[in-house]
């Protein structure tokens, strides 16, 4: 798979990861099941720090995208690809929410409603 | 090294070297050698089989003349062969020479005065030398060979395309690629081994082990690529790891990966002796690296298109930053 940032970006280093990891999980570029490479390397390859690549995996992972266990490694977990959508539909929930004026309690609110 | 020369040297002066160093203590031991010589040792080394010495410089000189043989032929051949054909046929050539020969000299000079073959002993100081010695001999033999001009792969001539970088993006590739061959074999090397201890002496059932363990080391490899370079990590572990400097590279092709053309499968060559190498787990795609000084590697992947596109633009970037240093490592 291929990494790709921009330092000059607005969106932040970690937020670019996650969004490389998600769209390669959608393409199936990424397939279930599959190793990530180690952070570290990913970090070193990039030139950015390692706690920022951490931080992405890390949000994929409560996203439900990665499973990351310890000595193991990250992988894409079992059903990720389906759950990327669902993540997509979120993440522009919470953003329109947002520029419409929202709080974030009235989002979860929102979303609490719907359960 | 002119091409006259290489072909001088592996065609005629490795040869009569070769030969020389077996035919010499021949010729002058030949009266003070028993009727039979010990031709056979078993592996606390005694002797346990024998031959007249004539039978004894036939068998040696037979393998001599194969393997030192095949040296001439490379050398003189005028055809050109694939590209990793001449050094690797050399190299067995040269070693299989250089064994038969030194095995009639050290016996010749190890026999000569004995009254009975039974008596002999292979002095091990001598057999570790000569295999060392012929190890070295097939390197060199590789090395001269690997100078002759061979014949051109297809696809090397094509445009080298690059990906389309802004000075603040940055990029990393990884990708796995697993086999399932080296994992069999190694299984079916270690249940022999395993057998081979319950019969024989210890070490060869731990040589048969360590072999089985090379093995699993091309079961998996993860390449990755970024502006250092291009990485080869074998095995599980992710160890050993082979790493071509950007520095190096000057230019990275995706191409079809044909065994035979590259030596066969697993590390197949050696960038520096051979000045070719490449990591085969299966016939397809893969990655091509042109290094500055002539030098070829190749490692087979899926999807080389995005390695390589990253590749070539992380070479013209460092040129662009760098015009000096690129100057520096061509010459």
């Amino acid at each position: 798979m291929l990494w790709k940032i921009d330092t000059q970006s607005p969106q932040p280093l970690h937020e670019q990861l996650a969004g490389q990891v998600r769209r390669a999980i959608a393409t199936r570029a990424l397939v279930e099941g599959e190793k990530l490479p180690p952070a570290r390397e990913v970090a070193r390859g990039l030139g950015v720090n390692m706690h920022t690549v951490l931080r992405a995996f890390q949000t994929l992972r409560d996203e439900g995208l990665l499973e990351v266990r310890r000595g193991r490694g990250t992988s894409v977990a079992a059903n990720a690809q389906p759950v990327t959508r669902h993540v997509e539909l979120a993440r522009s929930l919470v953003s329109q929410a947002r520029r419409a004026g929202l709080e974030d309690r009235e989002i979860l609110q929102l979303v609490e409603v719907q359960l | 090294m002119k091409e006259k020369t290489s072909r001088t040297v592996l065609g005629v002066v490795i040869p009569v070297a070769v030969a020389a160093t077996g035919l010499v203590p021949y010729r002058a031991y030949r009266s003070d050698l028993p009727d039979r010589i010990a031709s056979h040792f078993g592996v606390s080394g005694r002797a346990d089989g024998s031959m007249t010495p004539e039978v004894f410089l036939v068998v040696c000189g037979a393998m001599m003349a194969i393997g030192l043989g095949a040296c001439v032929t490379v050398a003189l051949a005028r055809r050109r062969f694939q590209p990793m054909v001449a050094p690797s046929v050399s190299a067995v050539g040269a070693f299989l020479g250089a064994v038969s020969a030194g095995i009639l000299a050290i016996t010749v000079i190890s026999q000569r005065g004995l009254d009975r073959w039974q008596d002999a002993t292979l002095p091990p100081w001598a057999v570790i030398a000569w295999i060392i010695g012929s190890v070295a001999l097939a390197g060199v033999a590789a090395w001269i060979a690997s100078s002759l001009p061979c014949r051109r792969q297809a696809g090397a001539d094509a445009a080298p395309p690059a990906m389309d970088l802004s000075p603040t993006e940055r990029v990393f590739w990884s990708a796995t690629l697993s086999a399932r061959w080296p994992l069999v074999l190694g299984l079916a090397i270690l249940l022999v081994g395993l057998a081979l201890l319950l019969i024989t002496e210890l070490w060869i059932g731990l040589v048969m082990l360590g072999i089985s363990i090379l093995m699993t080391f091309f079961g998996r490899i993860r390449v990755t690529a970024d502006r250092s370079g291009l990485s080869v990590r074998y095995g599980f572990l992710g160890w050993p790891r082979r790493s071509i400097s950007i520095r190096r590279i000057a230019v990275a092709r995706a191409v079809d990966i044909r065994p035979t053309e590259w030596g066969g499968w697993g590390y197949r060559g050696s960038l520096a002796i051979m000045r070719r190498a490449a990591v085969v787990l299966r016939a397809g795609p893969g990655i091509r690296l042109d290094l500055h000084d002539g030098r070829v590697f190749a490692v087979t992947i899926d999807d080389p298109e995005d390695p390589v596109l990253l590749l070539n633009a992380e070479i013209s970037r460092r040129a662009a930053l760098n015009p000096a240093s690129e100057r520096e490592s061509m010459s």
